[in-house]
C-alpha cells in the first residue's frame, strides 16, 4: 500500500472534495457539486480561470482567446440544456446574456465558390438542396437520419446518458448504426459529391479529424446541436461565461483558490487523501476530480506506483489530437467596410479535406483556417469603427518539439503572415493596411496556459475507436480520483466539457452514497 | 443495418486490442522542453561587465548563472523585470534588453540612474560583477510585425526609450534586413546621447538606417536640430508618412505631446505603436488626472490577505500619486509579493481584486471589460483616489 509523505504541518484544510482546474470541466464539475449541495475547492493554477475559455488585451482590443461559436444554449422557447444548468446556476437570464448568431458558417474555396449555409434544419437542408438538387434525395434522407440521431440522444439522456448499441437498436437504430463507422462512411450510404461533402464537413476543424477518420457519431452529433438550437456568444466574451459561473460557484459556499499550482496528488492505502501545490501547501480530502489532462495527472501528479498499467496503457493509446494556431488581428475599420460577411467563415484550399489535415502534420501555411469576425452580432466586442479579427487552423502540437529555440518566433511569424495572405486573396483584400494589432499563438501558447500534452485543444482524437461511446470516461486511474475535461467523455468544446464535468461530478456522488472509497 | 452495428463492435475490438498491444508508457513531454527555454518565467542571471554609457546611465551585461540552462531567446524590442530586494522591499523594474537577439551568450541592459528613484539607484550604486540577480522571461509587444508593419519604418525615442532600439536596429543591420528606418532621437544634452558612435556607424554602413539626433536643452555649440519632436521636424526627416509605421517609446507625457503631432500629420492611430517607459513621474501631469485631488492627499488602504489558512487585515496610509503596487511592496507585514512584469499595465500579470474604492488608471491603459465589472484592478498604473479595499486572499 502505498502512503505520500507530506509535512503535516502545511496542512491547510480538509474538504469532501477539491476540483484541480478552474477550465471548463474543473468549473463545470465544481458547479454541479455545490449545486447538490457539496463542500467544494477549486484549484486554479493561473490569476483568472477559464483555462482556454479566456480573453487578453492588446492595445484597444480585448481578444476573445476560444469562443468562436456556443452550441446547446438555445432560446427561450426551445432552451438547450447547458442554458438550462446555467439556469439553475442563477447564471442566466440576469447575470450573463447571450447574442444569437443569425447565420451558421460561410465557406468560402479558393476558385471562388462562397456560400453562406442557415441555422435550423428545414433552413439547412432546403439550402442543400438549392446548391446540390441532383443529391434532394440523399440530402433529405441524411436530414431525416440526423433527425432521428437527435432523437436517439434525447432517448438516452432521458435513461441517465449511458447505452449499450445493442440496447437501443429496435426504438433507435440510427444511434448505434453510427457510433461505430466514420463519417465518409456514413455520408456513402447517403450522397457523393465531394463539393456537398467539403461543405456539409465544414465543421471538422471542431473535432480535429478528416471525415475519413472521423467518428459519425461525434460529428452528427454536433452538426444537429447548432442546427436545433443555433449558435450563440456571451455577452463579454467567454471569460465572462467563466466568471458568471466562478460568482455562482461561491454563492453557493464553493471556495476558490487563484495561482494555486497543484504539484502531487497524495494518497493514503492507494487512495487519494489530499493534494499539495508547487508552494508546499496541503489540502486534505476524500476525492479529487482532475481537469488536468489524464495522462499529467497519472503520470506526473500521482505517485507513479499508484497507478495501474491497464490505465497507463488505457490513456497513451489513443492518438493525441491537433493543437490550434491562431492569429488575433484588431482591424481599424469596420468589418461592413471590409466586406467581412459572416459571424464564422471557413476558409479552404481546395474541397479535398485529407490534403488540408495533412497541413497539420507541417510548419508550413495552412490550407483551411476559420476566420471569426465577432462585429456582426457584437458591435462593442471592439471600439467603434473597428473589427475583431480572429484566424484559427489546426497543427500537431508534437511538430513543435523539435524547433530550435532561437528559431521559434521566425516559423510563428512565417505561418501567421501566410494566414494573413489566405485571407487578403480569399474573403478582404484590404486586411493589412487596416491591421492595429496581430498577435499570433502557437501550439506553444496554448500548450503553456492550458499544460496539455503537446498543446492539444480537444484531448485524444475522435476517431472510431475512440469516439464518445469509447473514450476515456470519468473514473480516473485510482479510487477517489475523476478526470474532467476535453479528453474524457464526450471530448472538446465549450458545452461538451461542461457536460463532461457534471457527468464527472454525478459519478462521484454515485460512488460516495456507494461508498467506492 | 447489421453491418454498421459489427462494425461498432469491431471498433470496440480494435480499442480493446490498441489498448493491450500498447507499451507500458512513460511520461514525455517534448513541448516541455521548449516551453521552458522560450517562456522559462524566470532567470538567474550573473553580471559580468559593467560599463559607463554617459554621466548617468550604465551598460550592464549578464550571462546565465545556471550552467545548461540558456538564456531565453527574445525579440529585438523586448524587456526583462529585474527582481531586486531592497532593505527587505521585493520589487521589479523592467528593463529593455540593448544586446542583440542573434546570440545568447549574454543579455545586456542601459540603466539610467533616476535621481530620485528607487531601485535605479541602488543597482547604480550597489551592482558590481559577479552579482547574481533574478530576472524575468522576455516580455513586451514592441517588436516588429512582419504581418502589418511593412517595410518603411520611423523610431522616435526620448531619452533612455533609445535601449530597444538599439536591440532593433542592431537585428536590422547585422542581418542585413530590408527594412528601411529613420530614427528620430529626443535627448536634453549632448552628453545624454546613448549609443552615438554606434549609430553613427550604423549610418555609415547601412544606407537604409538614418539618425537624427534631436537636443531640447543643448549647449550652444550644438550643430544638430533643438528643441521638442514636433510634427514639422518628423515630417522634415521622413519626407512622407505615406506607408510608415511610427514606434513611439519614452515617458507618457512625452507620448501625449507626440500624439497629437502624429494627428497633425494624420497619421492614423493604427500606425502607432506607443511603449510607456515606466511609470509617470509626475502622475498629476498626466492628461485626464483629476485636478481636484491634491498632490499630497493620503488614503487609507486595507487589505485581506491569507497567510496560511488564516485569514488576516491589515491597513496602512498610501499617496494619490504613487502607484497602488509600490505602496504595498513597501508594507513589510503584508507577507505577499504582487506578482507583475511591464508595471505599465500592459502584461496583466498584476491583476488584483479591488471590492471598493476608486482609483485613476491613465486613459491609455486597457484592461479586460469583464474585469472591470468584477472589480480586478492592475496595481502597477493604478493611483488609489479615495479609500481603497483590496482582497488578496484569492493569490
Ligand atoms: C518596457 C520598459 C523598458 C524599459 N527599459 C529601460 C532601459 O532599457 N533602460 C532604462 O534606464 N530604463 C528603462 N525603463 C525605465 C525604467 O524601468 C525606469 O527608469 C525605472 O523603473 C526607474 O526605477 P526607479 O526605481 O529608479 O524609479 P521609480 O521606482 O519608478 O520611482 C518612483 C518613486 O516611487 C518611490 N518608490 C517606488 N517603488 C517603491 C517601493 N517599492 N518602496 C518605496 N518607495 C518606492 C520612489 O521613492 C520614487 O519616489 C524601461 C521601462 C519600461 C516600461
Ligand atoms: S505589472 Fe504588467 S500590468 Fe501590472
Amino acid at each position: 500500500m502505498v502512503n505520500s509523505v507530506y509535512d503535516e504541518n502545511r496542512v491547510i484544510s480538509t474538504s469532501p472534495v477539491i476540483v484541480i482546474g478552474a477550465g471548463l470541466g474543473g468549473l463545470g464539475a465544481a458547479c454541479q457539486l455545490v449545486l447538490r449541495g457539496e463542500t467544494v475547492l477549486l484549484l486554479e493554477k493561473h490569476n483568472v480561470p477559464g483555462g482556454f475559455a479566456t480573453s487578453f488585451v492588446r492595445g484597444r482590443f480585448e481578444f476573445e482567446g476560444a469562443l468562436h461559436e456556443l452550441s446547446d444554449i438555445g432560446t427561450q422557447d426551445n432552451k438547450g440544456s447547458l442554458y438550462r444548468f446555467l439556469e439553475r446556476l442563477g447564471v442566466v437570464p440576469n447575470k450573463l446574456r447571450f447574442k444569437h448568431i443569425p447565420e451558421f458558417y460561410r465557406s468560402v474555396y479558393l476558385d471562388g465558390f462562397d456560400v453562406t449555409m442557415p441555422l435550423g434544419v428545414d433552413e439547412y437542408r432546403e439550402k442543400l438542396i438549392e446548391l446540390f438538387p441532383a443529391e434532394k434525395k440523399g440530402i433529405e434522407e441524411f436530414m431525416e437520419m440526423c433527425g432521428a440521431v437527435l432523437k436517439g440522444i434525447k432517448y438516452i439522456a432521458s435513461k441517465g446518458g449511458k447505452f449499450k448499441p445493442q440496447e437501443v437498436l429496435k426504438e433507435h437504430p440510427w444511434l448505434p448504426r453510427i457510433s461505430g463507422i466514420t463519417l465518409s462512411e456514413l455520408y456513402n450510404k447517403f450522397f457523393t459529391d465531394k463539393k456537398l461533402i467539403s461543405l456539409i464537413s465544414q465543421l471538422w476543424g471542431y473535432l480535429g479529424l478528416p471525415p475519413e477518420r472521423i467518428n459519425a457519431y461525434a460529428f452528427i452529433a454536433m452538426l444537429i446541436f447548432y442546427l436545433n438550437w443555433g449558435a450563440a456568444f456571451p455577452l463579454g466574451r467567454s471569460h465572462s461565461l467563466v466568471n458568471a459561473m466562478v460568482e455562482a460557484f461561491e454563492k453557493l459556499g464553493g471556495e476558490i483558490r487563484y495561482n494555486a499550482l497543484v504539484n502531487r496528488i497524495l494518497v493514503e492505502n492507494n487512495k487519494v487523501c489530499g493534494v499539495e501545490l508547487l508552494n508546499g501547501d496541503v489540502y486534505k480530502c476524500k476525492a479529487v476530480i482532475s481537469n488536468v489532462n489524464p495522462i499529467c495527472t497519472a503520470m506526473k501528479m500521482l505517485p507513479p506506483e499508484v497507478v495501474p498499467d491497464e490505465y497507463k496503457k488505457k490513456i497513451y493509446a489513443p492518438e493525441i489530437g491537433p493543437s490550434g494556431f491562431s492569429v488575433y488581428i484588431g482591424l481599424n475599420r469596420s468589418y461592413k467596410d471590409l466586406g467581412l460577411t459572416a459571424h464564422e467563415t471557413f476558409i479552404n484550399e481546395k474541397y479535398d479535406i485529407n490534403v488540408a489535415f495533412e497541413m497539420f502534420n507541417k510548419l508550413e501555411a495552412p490550407k483551411y483556417i476559420v476566420a471569426a469576425c465577432y462585429n456582426h452580432i457584437y458591435e462593442d466586442i471592439s471600439p467603434p469603427g473597428t473589427t475583431q479579427l480572429v484566424l484559427t487552423t489546426l497543427q500537431m502540437g508534437k511538430l513543435w518539439q523539435s524547433v530550435p529555440p532561437d528559431q521559434y518566433f521566425h516559423i510563428k511569424d512565417e505561418i501567421a503572415n501566410s494566414m494573413v495572405t489566405l485571407v487578403e486573396n480569399t474573403i478582404c483584400p484590404e486586411i493589412r493596411e487596416n491591421i492595429e494589432v496581430a498577435v499570433a499563438a502557437t501550439p506553444l501558447t496554448y500548450y503553456r496556459y492550458s499544460k496539455n500534452i503537446e498543446g492539444a485543444i480537444y484531448g485524444t482524437t475522435q476517431d472510431v475507436t475512440n469516439g464518445p461511446l469509447l473514450r476515456l470516461k470519468s473514473r480516473g486511474a485510482i479510487s477517489g480520483l475523476y478526470q474532467v475535461g476535453a479528453w474524457t467523455n464526450f471530448g472538446g468544446g465549450f458545452s461538451s466539457t461542461i457536460l463532461g464535468g457534471r457527468i464527472a461530478s454525478g459519478m462521484y456522488l454515485k460512488d460516495k452514497i456507494e461508498g467506492r472509497w | 443495418m447489421m453491418e454498421d452495428i459489427k462494425k461498432y463492435q469491431k471498433a470496440e475490438k480494435l480499442k480493446k486490442q490498441r489498448e493491450e498491444t500498447q507499451a507500458i508508457p512513460w511520461y514525455y513531454d517534448g513541448l516541455e522542453n521548449l516551453c521552458d527555454r522560450i517562456h522559462p518565467g524566470s532567470q538567474l542571471l550573473k553580471i559580468t561587465d559593467i560599463k559607463a554609457l554617459s554621466h548617468d546611465t550604465k551598460l550592464f551585461r549578464l550571462i546565465s548563472a545556471k550552467k545548461n540552462k540558456p538564456l531565453a531567446p527574445f525579440r529585438a524590442g523586448q524587456y526583462i523585470g529585474l527582481i531586486v530586494e531592497i532593505n527587505g522591499v521585493r520589487t521589479s523594474r523592467p528593463y529593455s534588453i540593448v544586446s542583440s537577439p542573434n546570440q545568447l551568450a549574454y543579455y545586456e541592459l542601459g540603466i539610467r540612474k533616476k535621481e530620485d528613484g528607487f531601485v535605479s539607484p541602488y543597482f547604480f550604486e550597489n551592482a558590481k560583477v559577479g552579482d547574481i540577480f533574478e530576472v524575468t522571461e522576455p516580455l513586451g509587444n514592441l517588436s516588429y510585425n512582419s504581418m502589418f508593419h511593412g517595410k518603411d519604418l520611423v523610431y522616435i525615442a526620448g531619452g533612455c526609450g533609445i535601449t530597444p532600439f538599439i536591440s532593433m536596429l542592431r537585428d536590422i543591420s547585422e542581418r542585413a534586413i530590408p527594412l528601411n528606418v529613420s530614427l528620430i532621437y529626443g535627448c536634453l544634452t549632448e552628453k545624454d546621447i546613448l549609443f552615438r558612435d554606434e549609430l553613427e556607424d550604423m549610418q555609415k554602413r547601412r544606407s537604409n538606417i538614418k539618425t537624427n539626433f534631436i537636443l531640447s536643452e543643448p549647449e550652444s555649440d550644438w550643430k544638430g536640430e533643438c528643441g521638442f519632436i514636433t510634427r514639422d521636424k518628423i515630417l522634415n526627416e521622413i519626407g512622407s508618412i505615406k506607408d510608415k509605421y511610427f514606434y513611439i517609446v519614452g515617458n507618457l507625457p512625452m507620448y501625449q505631446f507626440i500624439k497629437e503631432e502624429m494627428k497633425e500629420l494624420g497619421v492614423s492611430k493604427h500606425r502607432i505603436y506607443y511603449e510607456a517607459f515606466g511609470v509617470p513621474d509626475d502622475i498629476t501631469q498626466v492628461m485626464g488626472w483629476p485636478t481636484e485631488i491634491n498632490s499630497s492627499k493620503k488614503v487609507n488602504i486595507s487589505i485581506k490577505f491569507r497567510k496560511y489558512s488564516k485569514t488576516e487585515k491589515i491597513e496602512f496610509e498610501a499617496y494619490c500619486t504613487e502607484p497602488l503596487i509600490n505602496s504595498l511592496e513597501r508594507t513589510k507585514n503584508l507577507a505577499l509579493y504582487v506578482n507583475n512584469g511591464c508595471r505599465s499595465g500592459e502584461c496583466a500579470l498584476c491583476r488584483t481584486k479591488m471590492i471598493s474604492g476608486k482609483v485613476f488608471v491613465p486613459p491609455e491603459v486597457t484592461i479586460r471589460e469583464v474585469d472591470k465589472d468584477f472589480g480586478f484592478i492592475h496595481p502597477c498604473i493604478s493611483y488609489p483616489l479615495t479609500d481603497i479595499h483590496l482582497d488578496l486572499t484569492l493569490t
